[in-house]
């Protein structure tokens, strides 16, 4: 495993600004609950056991979130089954679609089907079915994209072995699916999490879940530490499915970036699963086209899509510097997290907080930032708090990808330290540092539950302003805001998608 | 008998596989002989079903099993496949690794071959361990067990013995020599290395460039 070998001093400052942003809004909830305590205020820990109404609300999102999760996965297995037998043509380009739409926020989706369902009539466009469908449709393709990293991590040689003795059918059942596993079981707990987490499309479509009860305590009472004891209950589930979880994802991390090798065969399935591949595809293909076609109608002319953008202009510019800010102060941190992870010792224990760190919910990252000074770039901190280690497994992704003995040899022929860094493993690294960026500066301009929280006073970003505008529906100026905000997820998806799948080519030709 | 006809494969412009025309016409052992990159793996992949030819029929028996039309199924062509590289599974254990071409045998049969094969490759006691419990030797032996269990009509070995110490190499060509081609109709065994060739079969086709010499 290649070793970027920084002063060790650096690293050890870089993984301490790592953990104090990530944990810090955390740490500075637990400091304040624990002064809270010692004055003698007991009685808000009753906060922390949910009963009666709030009983009940936790139950109804915990029924949601594992609907969602199980019946995403169900149909991400089957489409990203399809997707990995047809890996060139069609297939091809649809398996990067899918990718890219992972980084679409969703409240996009939401606006969508909001728009759909309002025009068709044909059921309430409210209600706890309608939010499963919606969340089904907003976490799909992370579902198929992480079940196709699974499938595609599965060495070809151990399928054809197994194709040698049993029917394709056998061989997917007993070689290929338990073999994607780890990638499939992490996906299932993150997108329960990810899901329980979530309140904006249940809120969006009239659905009380106990994340929101958070963000409505906060706003409520002014008080973080009633959130963070409100929150105790989605924190404790969320370190109980991690703790079964992060053995999977750590296994799905590792493997999924190993450099693909040969292509198996295509394995021939029975009737009855290529028609449910089939059927799984209709819905994914659904899922494209209708946040697609809808924001379009919806938006009207280009003309008040460039009008609609033109009134956001001060919130698009400050969440664009606000995100490319996260997108550029999340390298170093994560680099030097990325690197401590592939370490067998002390990895072991950053595994399980950097897994932790990527579902604590965002009200609650909001609730403890209110507790430090207080900034107009106090949202930066916020999207490092959230974004910072998955930033820190797309760089250990092309780590991993790295050939050691390139490391090796650099190392051995360099005639200094830094230009071995500089020259060698640098260039190395360059694909996975700015896909990481990339994909910090899209998911920071999404970001919603804890920007809403710390946004300083006379301050908007588009994501805040999009959510407030959708309570009242889907409008027109709404759906342009959202279909500018789609063109600059989509773009700058497709940029990172491009320069990580070509090895970093193209930076290297664009330098020359 | 085995018969390919007019036989080609490319992998985008690489042509791996060059027109091959060769008969197999008595059961025995045969070597395939060749530098490394000559095609020798494509053309044991296409017999074994995994690779589909862009021309030409690959005939075992009367039986056609692969054209450019179609392919009969790997599992349907009674062949073992002894891989490169081990290609264990790592989530089944030796035990079930070398049972799992084996179906349609009594439990009580399924026993008696797996115990006589470990015992005979000196895997005993190795059985319930999962691949990543074993050295790479062992690895090697038990993916022979894997490919010989089910008794195949035809084995198919690539390089078998690639990066194996010479003693452990040694052992087991006297095992494929003596016990595996005395069980085995066809066996077909893939090498660059000439003296391995001769020590396993006097019948040695030389391949280059994708054609058979």
């Amino acid at each position: 495993m290649p070793r970027l070998s920084s002063p060790s001093l650096i690293h050890k400052t870089l993984l301490l600004i790592f953990a104090a942003i990530v944990f810090g809004p955390l740490a500075a909830l637990f400091t304040g609950l624990f002064k809270a305590l010692a004055a003698g205020n007991f009685s808000l820990l009753s906060l922390a056991l949910p009963t009666g109404r709030r009983l009940v609300l936790l139950a109804n999102s915990l029924s949601l979130a594992f609907l969602v999760a199980v019946s995403a996965m169900l149909i991400g297995v089957l489409v990203a089954l399809y997707l990995w037998r047809f890996k060139s043509g069609v297939g091809r380009y649809l398996r990067w679609l899918i990718i890219l739409l992972v980084s679409l926020p969703p409240y996009i989706h939401a606006l969508s089907w909001m728009s759909v369902l309002g025009r068709l009539k044909i059921m309430p466009a409210e209600g706890f079915w309608v939010s499963w469908w919606v969340e089904l449709m907003a976490y799909l393709p992370l579902a198929v994209g992480l079940s196709l990293f699974g499938l595609d991590a599965v060495e070809p040689v151990l399928i054809e072995a197994g194709r040698l003795a049993r029917p394709d059918i056998e061989t997917l059942k007993k070689i290929i699916l338990p073999l994607a596993f780890p990638a499939i079981s992490a996906c299932a707990g993150l997108l329960f999490l990810l899901s329980l987490m979530d309140f904006s499309i249940p809120s969006l479509f009239s659905i009380n879940v106990y994340a929101l009860e958070i963000f409505a305590e906060y706003s409520a009472t002014n008080d973080p530490i009633r959130a963070l004891l409100l929150g105790a209950p989605l924190l404790a589930l969320a370190v109980i499915v991690i703790m079964f979880v992060q053995r999977s994802i750590r296994s799905a991390a590792l493997t999924i970036s190993r450099p693909a090798g040969r292509e198996p065969a295509f394995l021939i399935f029975p009737e009855w699963l290529n028609w449910l591949q089939k059927s799984a595809l209709m819905i994914i293909i659904i899922q494209i086209l209708v946040p697609l076609i809808s924001l379009i109608a919806s938006a009207g002319s280009l003309k008040s899509v460039a009008q609609s953008a033109l009134q956001a202009k001060n919130e698009i510019t400050f969440s664009f510097w606000l995100s490319i800010t996260a997108g550029l102060l999340c390298l170093a941190p994560a680099c030097a997290m990325a690197e401590e992870l592939t370490d067998r010792g002390t990895g072991n224990y950053w595994w399980f907080l950097v897994v932790l760190a990527l579902v604590i919910p965002g009200s609650l990252v909001g609730a403890g930032l209110i507790l430090l000074p207080v900034g107009v770039w106090l949202p930066v901190i916020a999207y490092l708090s959230r974004f910072l280690p998955l930033a820190a497994l797309v760089i250990l992704a092309k780590l991993r990808r790295t050939d050691p003995l390139l490391v090796e040899a650099s190392r051995v022929h360099q005639p200094d330290n830094f230009s071995g860094w500089w020259r060698v493993r640098l260039p190395l690294l360059g694909p996975g540092l700015w896909a990481a960026g990339c994909l910090v500066f899209i998911f920071s301009l999404g970001e919603l539950a804890a920007t809403i929280m710390v946004t300083p006073p006379g301050y908007n970003t588009l994501a805040v302003r999009i959510y407030n505008y959708l309570h009242y529906g889907a409008s027109a100026q709404v759906a342009g805001l959202c279909l500018v905000m789609a063109a600059i997820f989509l773009g700058t998806g497709a940029l990172m998608l491009l320069i990580f799948s070509s090895g970093g080519r193209l930076i290297k030709l664009g330098a020359r | 008998m085995i018969r390919v006809k007019n036989t080609s494969k490319s992998f985008g412009k690489v042509l791996a596989v060059d027109a091959v025309t060769f008969e197999i016409k008595e059961p025995g052992v045969s070597a395939i002989m060749g530098p490394s990159g000559c095609g020798k793996t494509t053309l044991l992949r296409l017999f074994a079903g995994l690779e589909v030819p862009d021309e030409g029929e690959i005939y075992f028996g009367e039986d056609l099993v692969s054209s450019k039309k179609g392919c009969l199924a790997p599992h349907l062509r009674n062949m073992g496949f002894v891989f490169q590289v081990p290609a264990l599974w790592p989530h089944m254990t030796v035990a079930e690794n070398i049972l799992f071409s084996l179906s349609g045998v009594s439990t009580e049969e399924k026993k008696e071959r797996l115990q006589l094969l470990l015992e005979k490759l000196d895997l005993a006691g190795l059985e319930r361990r999962f691949p990543d419990e074993i050295s790479g030797g062992q690895a090697r032996r038990v993916a022979l067990a894997r490919s010989v269990i089910a008794k195949p009509k035809c084995l198919l070995l690539d390089e078998p013995l690639t990066n194996v110490d010479m003693d452990l190499k040694k052992r087991l060509l006297d095992f494929i020599k003596n016990e595996v081609a005395a069980s085995t109709p066809y066996l077909i065994y893939v090498t660059h290395d000439i003296e391995e060739a001769k020590s396993i079969s006097q019948n040695i086709l030389f391949m280059d460039s994708g054609k058979i010499r």
